[in-house]
């Protein structure tokens, strides 16, 4: 009940002030910069934004056919969908605890929780609670994030976790004698199903070889500038693919 | 007249509440509305604290990110401790409201601190005490601000008092 009227109510507040920091902004720019060279600005922006999106399937798909070309049975990837959602706040209230960002898509609109949120940049996380028209979405820097994720070149699996707001993500569970390299971008590995496979999420930052672990010692840098981001996209899985939240009768 | 004063009242604490909820997204990990309950129960205008808790409870649920509970249970010891308090001083003493500020910093990280514990959530303890120290430190800023607005302009005697 709470989400249904807490949430909605403060998304209700704070999207007309949004709404209007947005609209003066615009006016502002508008009338008192250069006004050709920012539309113009604008367009390449636009169109580097669609650009980037595009080549988010195209990479996945790159790396799929080289490996996958000696393969028989090749399975085309499941279409899914995107959807622009504004940000309109991030943790609001005493009870806001995790690194959150509220959004102004919800339920009706097709988001249910674990809704992966991303940029054309790479992954910023998942929807964590929904209301009939707004969502918080869990941060991937929050330490109660978790994603499969594995080297784009290397294939090498582990897990990314959030440590914090700006402070370095950790990628656990990859062993002392498995390749990941520095530089390396790490891709959702579709493991857990709630991501599709291939979304770019962080670039390897350091890798140390520890003496007392198992496992290496990796820390990433994620590939989107969550403190400045205005904007996201909500990906729909497409309805041909099994929902994991869906409840499994005995 | 009298449906007037209440629609004033009630576009009052419209205005009021939306306004906290601003500042809540400005501050992370800020409560406005428990310093204005207890404003109001030390203005003895318990009608309005009575109607305008449960509001906020659910409000502050629903934007939360812990399980419902948290709220109630900040509210509740709020409360608890606004008439332990008054067992000693008068509420209107700044030792009062000074003691007040220190037990709802306390109240405030030990819930977030138990809460995030049941529900299996990693919260960073430095968050949890900053939060604290946050609420601690703003709690008589919010005071003083809301007995000001509170008797300047929430006021409607048919309907309040």
């Amino acid at each position: 009940m709470a989400r249904y009227t807490g949430l909605e109510f403060v998304g209700t507040i704070l999207s007309p002030g949004k709404w209007i920091h947005r609209r003066v902004s615009v006016w502002v720019d508008s009338y008192f910069y250069l006004h050709d060279v920012h539309e113009e600005n604008r367009a390449l922006r636009a169109e580097l934004h669609d650009l980037k999106l595009e080549m988010i399937p195209l990479h996945k798909h790159a790396q799929e056919a080289i490996r996958l070309r000696k393969m028989m049975d090749f399975s085309p990837p499941a279409q899914w969908t995107f959807q622009g959602a504004d940000i309109i706040g991030s943790q609001v209230g005493p009870n806001a605890v995790l690194n959150s960002l509220l959004i102004n898509k919800g339920a009706k609109d097709g988001v249910t929780p674990n809704t992966p949120i991303l940029t054309p940049d790479g992954v910023v996380g998942r929807v964590r609670q929904v209301s009939p028209h707004f969502s918080t979405v869990l941060l991937i820097t929050d330490p109660n994030s978790s994603i499969p994720v594995r080297g784009r070149h290397s294939r090498t699996n582990g897990v990314l976790c959030g440590q914090g707001p700006r402070t370095a993500l950790l990628v656990k569970h990859v062993p002392q004698n498995s390749p990941l390299y520095e530089s390396e971008v790490l891709v959702t590995s579709g493991l857990a199903g709630l991501f599709p496979e291939g979304l770019p999420v962080a670039r390897v930052d350091s890798v140390d070889v520890s003496d007392l672990s198992l496992f290496k010692n990796i820390k990433a840098q994620s590939m989107v500038a969550i403190d400045r981001l205005e904007e996201v996209l909500a990906l729909h899985r497409p309805p041909s693919e099994p929902d994991p939240n869906r409840k499994i009768s005995p | 007249m009298r449906q007037n004063s209440a629609l004033r009242l009630t576009l009052w604490w419209f205005l009021f509440t939306a306004l906290c909820i601003w500042i809540h997204s400005f501050i992370s990990g800020i409560d406005c509305f428990g310093p204005a309950v207890l404003v109001l129960m030390h203005l003895k205008r318990y009608r309005e604290a009575i109607w305008l808790t449960p509001m906020w409870i659910l409000i502050n649920e629903g934007a939360g990110s812990l399980a419902f509970g948290s709220s109630l249970l900040w509210f509740a010891g709020l409360i608890l401790l606004f008439l332990f308090l008054c067992l000693f001083l008068s509420s209107s003493n700044l030792l009062f409201l000074f003691s007040l500020s220190l037990m709802a910093g306390t109240l405030q990280t030990g819930i977030i601190a138990l809460m995030a514990a049941l529900q299996e959530i990693t919260i960073p303890f430095e968050r949890i005490v900053v939060q604290g120290i946050l609420t601690a430190l703003l709690f008589p800023v919010f005071w003083f601000a809301m007995l000001f607005a509170f008797q300047r302009w929430g006021r409607t005697r048919h309907v309040s008092v």
